[in-house]
């Protein structure tokens, strides 16, 4: 089963405001400039990255771990639906 | 060759004048023929050893992407490197221990056989190396790629000295690319060059040339109030020395139509310590997070998966700045100040883990003010470390605490930091480091005509001084 791009994001931000920003009422939006906005810190990009192999099966190389793939939810989705099978016809 | 003298100046002229009359598939093997020349004058065994770690970071390379053996390549070519790194490292303490040694018993330390050098850029390059197995090895980067490519990346002579530690996923595409000079990149090497020179002309030279020697040699001599002064006066002379030195290597090299990696991003406005290593050097702070800290945690992670256990907080974090560390010199003082930040980095990440995030306006004022205040004196008291010995650094200290009388210190230096402000504060509110450009015409006038002035007055009424970075 594929998943959206809405669900993914879903998930990543349930994952942030729980794990991350330990506030699960945070009012995080998808367009959130995480690392350049002070949210979270290198620390915390290697947590967020174990839990998207973990939970998406995508492993997002230590290279990559950076402001272009990872500083926005929206940024992090793209990367992982890069490496995701896609249903649509090629 | 330092790349703030006039001789440098004429090198790059006449390089970019050769770049741009000879067709394209001569560029790179002139860069490199200039990069070794430049390397040459500071001496020529450097770039001996420089040719040395290429041809076996090279062959490592070939080996790693025949896919025979790519693991033992992989050992084999990071084991040379970091012996390399090691063994200067090493040199260089046992040189500084044996001058002091000799010295004691007032003997005569300029002896030829005592004189052991560390090439310069060596732990700029010997990173370099190193990225470019481990890419390779974890296929990162589109096969080898030639041995001019490697050997450009490696020696590239406006980063050769003291970076930027550039990415391989960004320097050979970089020099795969079309390279177009147009008026936009003209003006934008021209401005980084001259921000440049500004800051290590003007600014760090007229601070560090100020600060008396006996501060760091005789502390006690000195009031708490003088010697938190000079501290200060010496962070922001080391700051525009290297920031300078970024700036006018970049400049240069965008003049050549290669984009070089930003080293500072107002390194002063850090948030927490975490923050400080994505404005100072980040170029190293990368390398290490990529290649020491994300692994590790990584691993540690997998195997036992809570972000709390403080294994897996604290080991990654000391790892990682004692390797900081040891890349700055194999003296006790840097290992000791690479634990220093690795506990610091440890306490914040595990207050960080128990601490609910709050949105910036539900956030306490006092609370910022308190962080701040708190963030500067600990990151302070890791540069006392940093820069002395451990002896002198424990008396720098001690004297901090007595406050013993003595004469106030020449306020006037503090003028000099004004230029380098001024940058800080355009730059931080244009969000851009070449926001003079979009100054209207007649300000840009003004003040180039004015930098440049100020740069040729100061250059001509005293010595300069080499850039701090290029030591390590």
């Amino acid at each position: 089963m594929t998943m959206t791009a809405s669900e993914i994001r879903e998930k990543l931000k349930q994952y942030i405001c729980r794990a991350i920003l330990k506030n699960p009422d945070y009012p995080l939006t998808p367009q959130d400039r995480l690392v350049s906005g002070g949210l979270i810190d290198s620390y915390s990009l290697v947590t967020l990255a174990v839990f998207i192999e973990g939970e998406f099966g995508v492993r997002i190389p230590d290279t990559e771990l950076n402001l272009d793939n990872m500083d926005t939810i929206d940024l992090m989705t793209d990367r992982i639906l890069k490496e995701l099978p896609s249903d649509d016809p090629v | 060759m330092n790349v703030h003298t006039l001789p440098f100046l004429v090198f790059t002229a006449l390089i970019l004048a050769l770049y741009y009359l000879l067709p394209r598939r001569y560029q790179h093997p002139l860069l490199l023929a200039a990069s070794y020349l430049f390397y040459s004058t500071f001496a020529w065994w450097f770039a001996a050893a420089l040719a040395l770690v290429t041809a076996v970071t090279y062959g490592c390379g070939q080996g790693i992407a025949a896919r025979g053996r790519p693991r033992l390549w992989l050992a084999v070519g990071l084991a040379v490197n970091l012996a390399g790194l090691v063994s200067f490292k090493a040199a260089a303490f046992l040189h500084i221990e044996t001058t002091d040694a000799v010295s004691r018993f007032g003997l005569p330390t300029e002896i030829n056989s005592l004189r052991i050098l560390l090439p310069i850029g060596l732990s700029f390059y010997v990173l370099q190396a190193i990225s470019y197995l481990l890419d390779l090895y974890r296929r990162q980067l589109d096969g080898p790629g030639s041995w001019m490519e490697l050997a450009l990346y490696l020696s590239y002579f406006p980063k050769l000295t003291a970076g930027p530690i550039e990415k391989t996923t960004d320097f050979f595409p970089a020099l795969r690319a079309t390279r177009i000079v147009d008026n936009t990149l003209v003006s934008k090497g021209v401005c980084l060059v001259l921000i440049g020179l500004l800051r290590k002309v003007v600014v760090a030279d007229t601070l560090l040339l100020a600060i008396p020697p006996a501060v760091f040699q005789s502390p006690e001599e000195f009031s708490s109030w003088a010697l938190l002064y000079w501290l200060v006066i010496f962070a922001f002379g080391l700051y525009n020395d290297f920031c300078g030195y970024t700036n006018i290597v970049r400049g240069v090299s965008s003049l050549f139509g290669i984009d070089l990696t930003r080293n500072f991003n107002n390194p002063f406005m850090f948030r927490n310590i975490a923050d400080l290593w994505t404005r100072w050097h980040v170029s190293l702070s990368t390398w290490l997070r990529d290649y020491i800290f994300f692994p590790l945690s990584r691993a540690l992670l997998k195997r036992r998966p809570s972000p709390r256990n403080l294994l897996n907080v604290s080991l990654p974090l000391l790892v990682t700045m004692v390797a900081s560390g040891f890349w700055h010199g194999s003296q006790l003082n840097f290992l000791v100040w690479g634990v220093w930040m690795g506990l610091l980095m440890t306490a914040e990440r595990l207050v960080a883990l128990y601490r609910p995030v709050k949105p910036a306006h539900q956030r306490s004022r006092l609370a910022r003010v308190a962080a701040f205040v708190y963030f500067r004196i600990v990151v302070f008291a890791g540069l006392i470390v940093f820069v002395l010995d451990l002896t002198t650094a424990g008396r720098y200290f001690a004297a901090l605490a007595n406050n013993t009388a003595g004469a106030m210190p020449d306020m006037r230096i503090a003028l000099a930091l004004l230029p380098g402000l001024f940058i800080d504060v355009a730059q931080a509110t244009g969000r851009r480091e070449t926001v003079f450009l979009d100054w209207p015409l007649g300000i840009r006038v003004l003040l180039t005509a004015l930098a440049l002035a100020a740069v040729l007055v100061f250059a001509q009424s005293r010595p300069g001084t080499a850039f701090i970075y290029q030591g390590f």
